[in-house]
């Protein structure tokens, strides 16, 4: 039933057209592949074989597949729809990994994580008590501050791609740039209701078709597209695993990142929901930590690195309402047909930098606008906004000086290497200190 | 809630006591600022006890300027001003002292000229906007505050990738910040020192900072060099040039200008409860010709440029001080350190680690302040998006080396206030914002 709510259109447990639910799964499956591009990141500077990159992508969106649906099923998962992706904070300890020990590292440590990453869930009653709504919130504003620092960057990437054009047709190249971010912003605001409900994949198309037409797409990427196969068989890497202490903690520490975002984005969702108590279903909280875990055990058990819940689709959820589980169908069924189809994934692995920085820009506004929503409405007393303040502005001066904090002992740095950590640790701990202060007074002053 | 005192409103019936505490809180907070006349001042070979003193008398008569009747009556600590602090640095590089007054003069007058925009373009001045404005003004001061925190050479800087970017960090500098920050919350939590947590926070963290030799032997010296009594030399000989090769940048840092009193403006009368958007605009009108006839006369009398400091709004919001009536006593301290450069020199002796302890909190209030200006929950979807690509931008253009760098922005000193403006604006244009809920049919 839809929501008549004009902040939502579709709840967790909304029936979602059949036509409908495919286009927006299609929207999920955009906003998730930029995330397989990460795989491509970790291949290369690690220099991995083509063969192994492309098995390596394969693995992860069937690893993707399965962890969607096993996500929205209630009894077992969340009961959420929560699409995973490629999890950002495993890249760096991954490409460590491989340079130092290979696949068998790569796969032994992205298990460890993952079992990490799903005990997680043994003790979320425990940690719901320093995880609150705000904190929650804040974890996601600075994945929303991040995300937008990524489509900033691949912004420069592109304007820095001038072999791609003719010297001619650079400043046109240069104008064209901004097509996907123009067309994300009018589409979403302006047009049919329809128009802005779909209006990622209306930019996105239109920006291919633009892109195709002038002959904007790497020839690398092109040959590679024309030489790849309809269908593609991957092989599961199974039984080669090794571990290495030094990696150990950066990997704990991607575990836990991973954990506090999929807990806070299901608080933020569960508030969003018309018969929402305001109060957090523990369970669901836990196995949605649990499967995410699982996936990132899968990941290590048959060949990809560690996953986690899309930021870029919590984005999307967050912005336009859309949480309906029965989406995730749809797109599981997409993400197995990319996985044995490599002509098909490459479609959204060409996808050209302008409008991977577009639609990460706007996915990342879309996040850091619904978490500061949040933020606002439940920071209601001067201690709380004052603690949250310190802990944002503080995790936000590690993005703008990073070697300061390089500079920090090894063991603070294990804390501090992400803002997000960082955040989260000062949020935590000044709460703490506050409430401790406040009940000193309120017991000595009355 | 905390309990009512008596310098928490802005026509609030305060003690001298009270007002003299606060203003002293604002002259503690803010004196750092002086190391920038000092700048000046060894740049041309001037006596910099001479230039700082009358740098401060300008100050003071900028901050009587505003606080009166004529110029909207709200208190700002005014000091060496942050918005044009970057082009006359340029300026004194490039050229002499001369030239360095003429810009003076002339920012003066475009910012009073600037005035104009706040009617010409009412549609564009709203809380909204404001509170975006805010939130990029939070970000910077509590980001060079953690920069002090962790570099004893960041003292007073004021731009976020400026000169003194870089180096080793210095643990000793961070624990004394860290005690400051304690010290300044635990006054902060007992409402009877709230309204003056900064300055005991500051102050005990100084004493702490010398016991511990954090303080470099330079500013001892420089205090064992500077006289106790000194009279500011307004006669001098002072020549005036004016270049008007860089007009259109003076003019767009005076529309900077312009922009930020607004938000500060609007920041007042929201934490008061008393905002209405004409008065908003009629007070901000009256207090920008007014700092902009500072800075004017500051140029005129031979100091350093002199305006509303940015960050004092979170120190107002922070230790709920906003009468104005504190802009007296606040002016009264300023000519006496003007008299007194040994004074000045004592305060400059603060360690960079408890400013920047105290900056990391005033900028975080001003965070939350502004996230709750902007109140989210009430605007359209396409106001929401407007207020978060300002924002999302206005962060960015500090963390991407390529734009920080650029030529462009080096003229700013927070050139987030300019993307965060552009942006903004852009925007409302291209959604025709109605900032509620009810969406237009």
């Amino acid at each position: 039933m839809k929501n008549t709510d004009s902040q939502q259109q579709y709840g967790f447990n909304d029936r979602v057209p059949i036509a409908s639910s495919i286009v927006l799964a299609l929207q999920f499956l955009i906003a998730n592949m930029i995330s397989i591009i990460f795989v491509v990141l970790i291949a290369s500077a690690a220099n991995i074989p083509s063969k192994i990159e492309t098995n390596m992508i394969s693995i992860s969106l069937l690893v993707l597949a399965i962890v969607n649906i096993f996500q929205t099923i209630p009894r077992l998962g969340s009961g959420v729809l929560l699409p995973p992706s490629i999890a950002p904070p495993y890249i760096a300890q991954s490409i460590i990994a491989l340079k130092t020990g290979g696949i068998p590292l790569l796969l032994g440590m992205t298990l460890f994580a993952g079992i990490i990453q799903a005990g997680f869930s043994l003790i979320i009653s425990v940690a719901k008590k320093f995880f609150t709504h705000e904190i929650a919130a804040l974890a996601i504003l600075m994945i929303g501050v991040e995300l937008t620092h990524y489509g900033f960057r691949a912004f420069m990437v592109a304007f820095s791609q001038t072999t791609l054009v003719s010297h001619g047709l650079t400043g046109l190249y240069h104008c064209l740039i901004f097509l996907p971010l123009v067309l994300l912003i009018l589409l979403c605001q302006y047009g049919h209701r329809h128009t802005k409900t779909y209006y990622i994949v209306i930019s996105v198309i239109i920006s291919y078709i633009v892109f195709s037409l002038l002959h904007f797409f790497p020839d690398k990427q092109v040959k590679l597209f024309q030489v790849a196969h309809w269908f593609y068989l991957p092989h599961l890497i199974f039984g080669a695993w090794s571990f290495s202490k030094d990696l150990a903690i950066s990997f704990v520490l991607g575990a836990i990142i991973c954990a506090v975002k999929l807990s806070g984005s299901i608080m933020i969702m569960q508030d969003l929901q018309p018969d929402s108590t305001g109060k957090t279903t523990i369970w669901q909280v836990a196995k949605g930590n649990f499967w995410d875990g699982m996936g990132t055990i899968l990941g290590g058990l048959f060949g990809c690195p560690g996953v986690n819940a899309s930021s870029s689709a919590i984005a999307l959820e967050l912005s336009k309402g859309i949480m309906s589980k029965y989406i995730a169908y749809p797109l599981a069924v997409m993400l197995l047909i990319l996985a044995f189809s490599q002509k098909l994934s490459y479609i959204f692995l060409m996808m050209p930098q302008a409008i991977v920085a577009a639609v990460l820009l706007e996915l990342g506004v879309a996040l850091i606008m619904s978490s500061v929503k949040v933020i606002t409405e439940k920071a209601t007393t001067l201690p709380t906004q004052l603690y949250l303040g310190i802990a944002f502005t503080v995790s936000l001066s590690q993005e703008f000086y990073p070697s300061i904090f390089s500079q920090l002992p090894n063991s603070i740095k294990l804390f501090t290497g992400s803002s997000i950590a960082i955040a989260l640790l000062l949020a935590i701990i000044l709460r703490l200190i506050f409430r401790f202060v406040i009940s000193m007074q309120r017991k000595y002053l009355t | 809630m905390f309990a009512e005192q008596s310098t928490n409103k802005i026509e609030a019936d305060s003690s001298a006591s009270e007002l003299a505490l606060v203003a002293l809180q604002n002259i503690i907070k803010f004196s750092l600022l002086l190391v920038y006349p000092v700048l000046f001042a060894q740049q041309f070979g001037l006596r910099s006890e001479n230039f700082i003193s009358v740098s401060l008398i300008a100050a003071a008569i900028s901050a009587l300027l505003i606080g009166s009747r004529w110029g909207g009556q709200r208190f700002f600590p005014t000091q060496a001003s942050i918005p044009y602090f970057a082009i006359l640095i340029f300026v004194a590089h490039q050229t002499d002292l001369a030239h360095v007054m003429g810009a003076t003069i002339i920012i003066g007058i475009f910012q009073i000229l600037c005035s104009a925009f706040y009617y010409l373009l009412k549609p564009f001045f709203t809380q909204v906007f404001a509170g975006v404005i805010l939130f990029a003004l939070g970000i910077w001061a509590a980001v060079l505050g953690v920069s002090e925190f962790f570099h004893p050479a960041s003292l007073g800087q004021i731009m976020v990738h400026g000169v003194f970017s870089g180096g080793s960090i210095d643990p000793q500098s961070a624990c004394i910040g860290l005690i400051t920050i304690f010290l300044i919350l635990t006054a902060w939590f007992s409402k009877k020192f709230r309204p003056y947590c900064i300055m005991l926070g500051m102050v005990i963290g100084c004493f702490i900072g010398f016991f511990w030799g954090d303080i470099p032997s330079s500013r001892f010296v420089y205090l064992t060099h500077t006289s106790w009594f000194a009279i500011p030399h307004f006669f001098n000989p002072i020549s005036f040039s004016f270049s008007w090769q860089y007009w259109l940048i003076f003019l767009l840092l005076a529309a900077y200008g312009t922009i930020e009193y607004f938000s500060l403006v609007t920041t007042q009368h929201m934490e008061n409860g008393c905002y209405s958007k004409n008065n908003n605009l009629k007070i901000s009108l009256r207090g920008n010709i007014a700092s902009g006839c500072g800075v004017a006369i500051s140029g005129l009398l031979g100091g350093f440029a002199q305006s509303p400091i940015p960050g004092s709004v979170g120190d107002m919001i922070l230790t709920n001080t906003f009468s104005r009536k504190i802009s007296y006593y606040y002016a009264a301290f300023l000519i006496i350190i003007a008299f007194i450069p040994k004074f000045s020199a004592l305060l400059m002796m603060i360690p960079a680690s408890v400013n920047g302890a105290a900056l990391i909190l005033m900028g975080s209030t001003m965070v939350m302040s502004a996230l709750n200006m902007i109140h989210i929950p009430m605007l359209s979807s396409a106001g929401q998006k407007a207020v978060g690509y300002s924002i999302a931008l206005g962060v960015l253009i500090n963390i991407i080396p390529e734009f920080y760098h650029a030529q462009f922005f080096k003229w700013f000193t927070n050139p987030s206030i300019l993307v965060c403006s552009a942006t903004f604006w852009a925007l409302t244009l291209i959604y025709y914002l109605n900032f509620t809920t009810h969406e237009k049919h």
